[in-house]
């Protein structure tokens, strides 16, 4: 199997006045393609900084970060940019569509700009809004945008998608779905994904779990046996 | 102790809402300034002279008598109780020789010996004279354009005796450099001498320099206060009889000028309250908004602690108060000296002016000021209320953004089609936010049409010179002579026409300068005609052609029939074509038409010299100034020059135009980008996680300011254009009206600076979108 993401030695400070706070510290893990990621721990734990290195928007301390071979940390700003545009699908907590567009439009704000994407119709038909695609955010349910968020996410054909708590706003049920779809994704496109979250459950379906804790690894565990989304007792 | 800690609340809140109320004072600092400044430039201008003229106690009114004035006429009057103080004096015009030359001067003879009661004379430099010294001590006027220079200690010789220059003054009826005419030769006077009335053995009077009182403290620049010296003329007139000659201050050259150009100044300021008003307004308002719906929880908060909406209401109306108050004390500050100083200053180089007075002008800054602070705080009214009406569960929400939707371009599907993915986002969130959408419109299509008004009243003045001194006249000297006196040795080598030009009576109360040549295909040469429709047109045998102003301000039209008045002889005329003409009141007739019923006495030459040479020109005006049957020459030069005195003295008018509105322009862009990068705060943040780069979001974000601006500087140009219409056309004064015309070049410079300023504004908000950490978009709206 091909390694995807790979963290080695990673620290991660923030300078807060003449105090050096230590967000991340000796982070190493690797993800191989294909694999359901979820990385799971309790608010403050350092997984939302993860997901902000992993995800191009913040440099590392130290470190290495290899997505598909290639060191990011070694970025500047403007490669990092090229980063998100072309490699990276993020799927927000709040969805975060623009709410002056159509769901099929909100599709298009992100392919626009890739080299590769797919089409934004039949990604949203994937993702089950068929009937949906000239409806605004305004006019869809919670699920229904977030569907739209990951056909966002993932019309770009990107190497991973990222997902920060996408079930966080949802109630359970649909937040079962959106799980689904993204585990569908995953098996069926053979998809990197990425989740991060505070709720354990989750890590049923992933095929590996990193649980963080104090800025630091905890454990990294295999899942031998990942449960389909909709098995789950939430 | 609630009250305490509520108090503090309100002040604590003030530091962290400051930037946005800054931008409050700011913008009603501006307006105010400008609006102050302006507003009361006239009034200043015209209360500095008028302090003038009373420091100096000058005269109402001069009266000159036919014959000598004798001890009982001045006492007679002196009884009368609508006059003040009565000061006899001795004046005659003279040709004397100064620096070797022959000049027109004007010699009054006064009682240094006691002190002058009217039309004091304001010493300039050296001393007034003594009456008893050896020889005749004399105090010349300040020297200006038709004034020559004569240095203190100069000496020549007057009637015999010698006359010593020992100080330069100025008269209070001459602080504009304006042409002062011999009433009886008709000749331009060169200096004017003032010495003691000693000089002559018997004391006769010719003159009487006379105040009036001023019962009801008229402004002496009043439409009362010119009716009520025109009723005491009338009262005068009926007592004594025609010996007299009556001479107000509307018939005063220096009054007159100064009079109408302070009239260019007061129309074209007033241009400017209506815009700054909404402007200030509408800039409030989006700022006021702002802070309540940034400080929505903290409105929920209190609500739910049981606070009363207007407890809450009072602490924003409070904000809204103070800011307004500071910015419009700092705009008083701002505006009441400068702009004022800046405009009058602007026009001492055609006056000899007193130090600008600032008067009180408090009620007019008081309405002003009351105006804007109660507009900024009813503004915040309307912003809160609409917020406290919301439930207080709501209001601890943040506001979600407002929802798409289509918008009307969409049903036209051909269009909306063919159009980017990226404007068909732009052109959704244009119509989204309505209220920056007006914002917008209405500040860069205001700030726009000002700075074409401006260029284009620059345009209007200049263009109505040029066309007269350079395209209509082409002409390089008019010489006024003796009637009938009109071979004029020095102009023998030049070309040359012969013109009559007598003033005739209009419809009992307006004169006319009727002009006859001598040759109607000759005059062709020396006038280039043109009709208002600006197609060339010649004299001919039936032509009877009226300037442009006279005819508007009489509604005479080509085809009417006039009559004409001169000396009690009634003749009507055909007009055949209206002229093209901006300065000056004429009425050029054909002569076979003219001397049916009068006879032709030519006194005017127009002459073609050609000559570019200064030396050639100064040489020829020496010898004209020579020739005893020549009155008065006047060339083109000079006019061109005093012309273009006046021009610059606009200029200063439009240079503060000008920069209020870009100051404006910038303010309001400034702004609306601000509440739109701060409002779209995610979204641009969610962009940027999207692998946006930094120039693609600040396109996504400023494409749209940008399309609104675009159509908003088309409206301001059109808009512009009309207010710059409406300007020219009402500055039409005695003899003087100017063109309405913008140049090409003007739009292009308003274009130019109008997408200067957005530009300028793209800059500073690119730094501000760089600044927003795109971990904001992780945030939620709850």
């Amino acid at each position: 199997m091909k390694p995807m993401v790979e963290f080695k030695d990673v620290m991660k400070t923030y300078q807060i006045g003449t105090q050096e706070i230590v967000a991340n510290n000796n982070i190493n893990f690797t993800i191989y393609e294909g694999e359901f990621c979820v990385i799971v721990g309790p608010s403050g734990a350092g997984k939302t900084t993860i997901l902000n290195i992993l995800g191009g928007m913040d440099k590392v301390t130290e470190g290495k970060i290899i997505i598909d071979g290639k060191d990011i940390s070694q970025y500047n700003l403007k490669d990092l940019t090229l980063y998100r545009r072309h490699d990276v699908g993020f799927v927000f907590q709040f969805y975060n569509l623009m709410p002056q567009l159509t769901a099929l439009e909100n599709v298009e704000i992100a392919t626009e700009i890739t080299k590769h994407p797919l089409d934004p119709k039949t990604v949203l038909e994937q993702v089950g809004l068929t009937e949906r695609i000239d409806n605004f955010p305004s006019q869809l349910s919670g699920g229904e945008q977030q569907r739209v968020s990951i056909a966002r996410a993932l019309a770009k054909n990107p190497k991973i998608l990222l997902c920060d708590e996408p079930t966080g706003a949802l109630d359970v049920e649909t937040g079962t779905t959106i799980l689904d779809l993204l585990y569908t994704t995953c098996k069926t496109h053979n998809k990197t994904i990425v989740l991060v979250t505070h709720n354990p459950i989750i890590t049923e379906i992933a095929d590996r779990v990193i649980t963080v804790k104090n800025g630091q690894i905890q454990s990294i565990d295999l899942n031998s046996n990942p449960l389909n989304p909709k098995e789950v007792q939430w | 102790m609630v009250v305490k800690s509520y108090l503090k609340y309100i002040f604590k809140d003030i530091k962290t809402l400051a930037s946005k109320l800054i931008a409050i004072i700011m913008i009603v600092m501006l307006g105010i300034g400008f609006l102050v400044g302006l507003l009361t430039t006239a009034p200043n201008m015209r209360f500095s002279v008028e302090r003038y003229y009373i420091d100096n106690n000058a005269a109402d009114l001069v009266i000159q008598s036919a014959t000598p004035l004798t001890e009982s006429d001045i006492d007679n009057l002196k009884q009368r109780s609508e006059i003040k103080d009565v000061m006899p004096y001795f004046m005659i015009d003279e040709v004397i020789k100064i620096h070797d030359v022959n000049r027109m001067a004007r010699i009054m003879l006064l009682n240094f010996n006691e002190n002058i009661v009217v039309n004091q004379l304001k010493l300039i430099k050296g001393r007034l004279p003594n009456p008893n010294s050896e020889h005749v001590e004399v105090v010349v006027e300040q020297s200006q354009v038709y004034l020559v220079d004569i240095e203190i200690g100069y000496q020549t010789t007057v009637m015999n005796q010698v006359f010593e220059v020992v100080g330069i003054v100025q008269h209070p009826w001459y602080f504009a450099y304006v042409q002062e005419v011999s009433p009886l030769t008709q000749r331009p006077i060169e200096t004017m001498i003032y010495t003691d009335e000693s000089f002559l053995a018997d004391k006769t009077y010719t003159h009487l320099a006379v105040t009036i009182n001023n019962p009801h403290n008229y402004n002496l620049f009043s439409q009362e206060y010119k009716d009520y010296m025109e009723n005491v003329v009338d009262n005068l007139e009926q007592t004594y009889n025609s010996n007299f000659y009556y001479t107000t201050r509307n018939q005063n050259q220096s009054y007159v000028k100064f009079q109408n150009d302070v009239k260019i100044v007061e129309i074209i300021a007033l241009i400017f309250p209506a815009f700054f008003f909404l402007i200030t307004i509408l800039v409030s308002m989006s700022s006021m908004t702002k802070i309540v719906s940034d400080q929505r929880i903290q409105i929920g908060t209190l609500r739910s602690l049981g606070y009363s909406k207007i407890k809450i209401m009072n602490k924003y109306i409070f904000y809204a108060l103070m800011a307004s108050l500071i910015g419009v004390l700092l705009g008083i500050g701002l505006g009441i000296y400068f702009i004022p100083a800046v405009i009058y200053n602007a026009y001492l180089n055609s006056y000899n002016l007193p130090e600008l007075t600032i008067a009180g002008n408090f009620l007019m800054i008081s309405i002003i000021s009351i105006v804007m602070i109660v507009a900024v705080v009813l503004v915040t009214m309307i912003s809160i209320g609409t917020t406290l009406n919301e439930k207080p569960a709501n209001l601890m929400r943040l506001k979600p953004p407002k929802k798409g939707k289509k918008i009307f371009l969409e049903r036209l599907t051909f269009i909306w089609k063919h159009l980017k993915f990226r404007y068909k986002s732009t052109f959704r969130n244009i119509f989204r936010n309505k209220r920056n959408l007006v914002l917008t419109l209405i500040g860069v299509a205001g700030s726009t049409a000002l700075l074409l008004a401006g260029f284009g009243i620059k345009n209007s003045v200049d263009y109505s010179g040029d066309y007269q001194y350079k395209e209509m006249q082409l002409y390089d000297i008019e010489v006024t002579v003796i009637p009938n006196q009109i071979n004029i040795v020095s102009l023998n080598d030049y070309e040359k026409i012969y013109l009559m030009d007598y003033t005739f009576k209009y419809k009992n109360d307006d004169y006319i300068n009727v002009v006859s040549p001598e040759n109607n295909l000759l005059i062709n040469d020396f006038l280039n005609f043109k009709n208002t429709k600006r197609h060339e047109i010649l004299m001919a045998n039936d032509s009877v052609l009226v300037t442009q102003q006279f005819a508007i301000k009489h509604h005479i039209k080509s085809g009417d029939t006039i009559e004409l008045d001169f000396q009690g002889i009634k003749t009507t005329f055909k007009v055949t074509e209206i002229l093209d003409y901006y300065f000056g009141n004429h009425i050029y007739i054909s002569k076979n038409l003219l001397e049916i019923s009068y006879p032709i006495n030519y006194n005017k030459i127009y002459v073609k010299t050609d000559l570019k040479d200064t030396l050639a020109i100064e040489n020829l005006r020496h010898e004209l100034n020579l020739d005893d049957n020549v009155l008065q020459t006047s060339f083109d030069s000079d006019i061109k020059a005093v012309f273009e005195k006046t021009s610059e003295s606009i200029n200063s008018i439009i240079i503060v135009l000008v920069v209020s509105a870009s100051l404006l322009a910038i303010i309001i862009n400034y702004n609306i980008t601000l509440i739109n990068i701060s409002t779209r705060q995610k979204e641009i943040a969610t962009l940027k996680v999207l692998g946006y780069s930094e120039r693609e979001v600040s396109g996504y974000v400023f494409r749209e300011t940008l399309i609104i601006s675009s159509v908003a500087i088309l409206l301001g140009l059109g808009l512009g254009k009309l207010l710059h219409w409406f300007i020219i056309s009402r500055i039409f004064l005695d003899g003087v009206m100017f063109v309405n015309i913008i140049d090409w070049l003007s739009y292009l410079i308003t274009i130019i600076l109008s997408y200067a300023f957005l530009g300028f504004v793209y800059f500073i908000s690119i730094t501000k979108m760089r600044k927003i950490d795109m971990v904001e978009a992780l945030k939620s709206y709850e």
